[in-house]
């Protein structure tokens, strides 16, 4: 799956959590304070890519999700 | 099962009377298991564990009175039969929250000193650490219901130190509050009042006394006060407790169905979107919220309600045991107050600050004498902090904060100071202030214009060295020295 695909996939997770429109999102959005997520909402967001990619993320690697780039670069090394 | 709770003031009794007879066959607690499988435990099987667990702690430690032993681990079956184990056994607990830094890991640790640690050793994330420097403190938390089952006894005495729990400090170190078994016991009897209102609310949906046993759904941290508490109170009821992770709390929800579930006002702000968009479906048959941990909005709970769900609120702090005040009223006048009074304390408003004293009151702060002397004074008030006002019906409003400690949304307390002094490594901040904003924590800061995007980045990656909820969610730029107060301080608000 290639980043677009991948980016698609989480503004559809980000739609669905926390009804943000797709056009506010972009890979540089800050997670918590661009988009407003609070930490329980990440947590859900983070619950549906598992879901989604069929994959397990391990609890250190939450720290690093700071942007959207950020799940996008986690999850292409993972998936991609 | 039944609507009459079986009340009893000390874990003893507990095991061994709601536990081991009252409510021996009913379910006690479920979790997901390592296969991924949803595992049902009776109660009399959990207090088989315990004991299980009484007998390695005297094995391993040559008898396990008195003796301090940290617990080290994310919420797990083995977490909560080692929290009782250890109560059961007189020993004095110590439950850490491996999600803080290392440092400040390491600091409790050394100020504690434990004889042992028990640990979720593979899913550590300072295993290397630990290893290195308690390697031979360490013991596997999932070998604790491995021991042949001990024979318990009543304690000496319910009022002797039973616990640490570290709790933010508001000058960046954490606090150790210490606690006994008595103060915490005291408030589960004491929150039978909101017990009545579930019961009559049962009543109403048409449960009957001999089918009813509630469900109780759970995601927050066992090592903090809250839920640790929830952990000793829900026996005395016959209630089972369901335990999720916030990480997986739709797929817990769906497969371990709960009447009852523990929330904080992030997780309300969730469960509300969900109702208001039409799916309920996905909460089950899902009826009483239990709010704690910081405040909830007025305008959440009253669509929550107005959808078929009791509010039942507590405010209670690590150094009250969780007791405090409780709110079963669902009325809108009383619905976003903190609650009313229970009988185990007294109350007092002291130039506007909430203070309390009595039965539930912590025994001080582990080796901290100056920070005890701030907290409660020589009649014994503690002073919590919180500006309140109470009403002619006894309900008291939390109307701000006079220490300086930020509570989020996710019930989580954040020293300000501790963050500042993160910053204040950035070459580029002349000063700064964190404080709340819009829920989150917000960095103010004064540095020049042309820094302001070296600021910025600077604090995403500090963001990303902090746990989940401690992230600066929003940053403020000054071009101009901040704001002082007339002592010369950073003003705050």
């Amino acid at each position: 799956m290639n980043r677009t695909e991948i980016m698609a996939q989480i503004v559809g997770i980000l739609e669905d959590v926390a009804e943000i429109s797709p056009d506010e999102v972009n890979e540089d959005s800050v997670l918590m304070d661009d988009l407003d997520l609070s930490s329980m909402e990440i947590l859900t967001i983070v619950a549906d890519l598992e879901e989604t990619f069929g994959i397990r993320i391990p609890e250190k690697e939450l720290r690093s999700f700071v942007t959207v780039s950020d799940l996008i670069d986690y999850l292409s090394a993972r998936v991609g | 099962m039944g609507f009459e709770p079986h009340m009893v003031d000390t874990v003893y009794r507990l095991i061994t009377e709601n536990m081991e007879q009252v409510y021996a066959d009913l379910p006690g607690l479920r979790y997901r298991g390592d296969d991924g499988r949803i595992v049902t435990v009776t109660f009399r099987e959990f207090a088989q564990d315990i004991r299980r667990c009484v007998g390695y702690l005297n094995e391993k430690l040559g008898g396990a009175q008195r003796r301090r032993v940290c617990l080290l681990g994310k919420n797990s079956y083995r977490y909560a039969v080692a929290i009782l184990g250890l109560l059961a056994a007189d020993s004095i607990q110590i439950p850490l929250n491996p999600y803080k830094s290392w440092e400040e890991l390491h600091y409790e640790l050394s100020l504690v000193d434990p004889d042992v640690i028990l640990w979720d050793d593979a899913n550590d994330p300072w295993r290397d650490q630990l290893l290195a420097e308690w390697k031979d403190r360490l013991l596997p938390l999932q070998e604790c219901t491995r021991a042949e089952p001990a024979e318990l006894q009543e304690t000496a005495d319910p009022r002797a130190l039973a616990m640490i729990m570290f709790t933010s400090g508001t000058t960046g170190r954490s606090k150790g509050v210490m606690l006994n078994q008595w103060s915490i016991m005291i408030t589960g009897r004491d929150s039978i009042c909101s017990w009545r209102v579930v019961v009559e609310r049962a009543r109403q949906m048409g449960y009957t006394d001999d089918r009813f046993q509630l469900n109780h759904f759970s995601t927050l941290p066992l090592f903090h006060i809250a839920a640790y508490a929830n952990l000793l109170h829900w026996p005395l009821y016959g209630t089972a407790t369901n335990m999720g992770d916030a990480r997986s709390l739709y797929r817990d929800l769906a497969d371990m169905p709960s009447e009852s579930m523990a929330v904080v006002p992030s997780i309300a702000e969730m469960l509300r979107r969900d109702i208001l968009r039409d799916r309920r479906d996905k909460l089950g048959p899902l009826w009483i919220l239990m709010c704690s941990s910081a405040a909830f909005s007025r305008e959440t709970l009253l669509d929550l309600r107005d959808h078929g769900i009791l509010i039942i609120q507590n405010y209670g702090m690590t150094e009250t045991g969780s007791g405090g005040l409780v709110n079963e009223a669902q009325d809108e006048g009383h619905i976003a107050t903190a609650g009313h009074t229970i009988p185990c304390m007294e109350y007092k408003l002291d130039q506007g600050e909430l203070c309390m004293k009595g039965e539930c009151l912590m025994l001080g702060y582990y080796k901290d004498p100056e920070a005890i002397a701030q907290a409660v004074d020589s009649e014994g008030w503690l002073h919590t902090g919180d500006l309140a006002k109470v009403d002619e019906d006894g309900y008291y409003t939390i109307t701000g904060r006079k220490k300086n400690l930020i509570i989020l949304d996710s019930g989580e307390n954040v020293s300000p100071e501790e963050l500042e002094g993160l910053l204040a490594n950035c070459d580029a901040i002349r000063e700064c202030v964190v404080k709340e904003k819009g829920k989150k924590i917000c960095a103010v800061v004064f540095c020049q214009p042309e820094d302001q995007e070296k600021v910025r980045s600077y604090i995403t990656r500090l963001n990303r060295t902090l746990p989940l909820y401690k992230r600066i969610g929003a940053v403020e730029c000054s071009n101009v020295p901040l704001p002082r107060t007339a002592v010369g301080k950073l003003q705050r608000s």
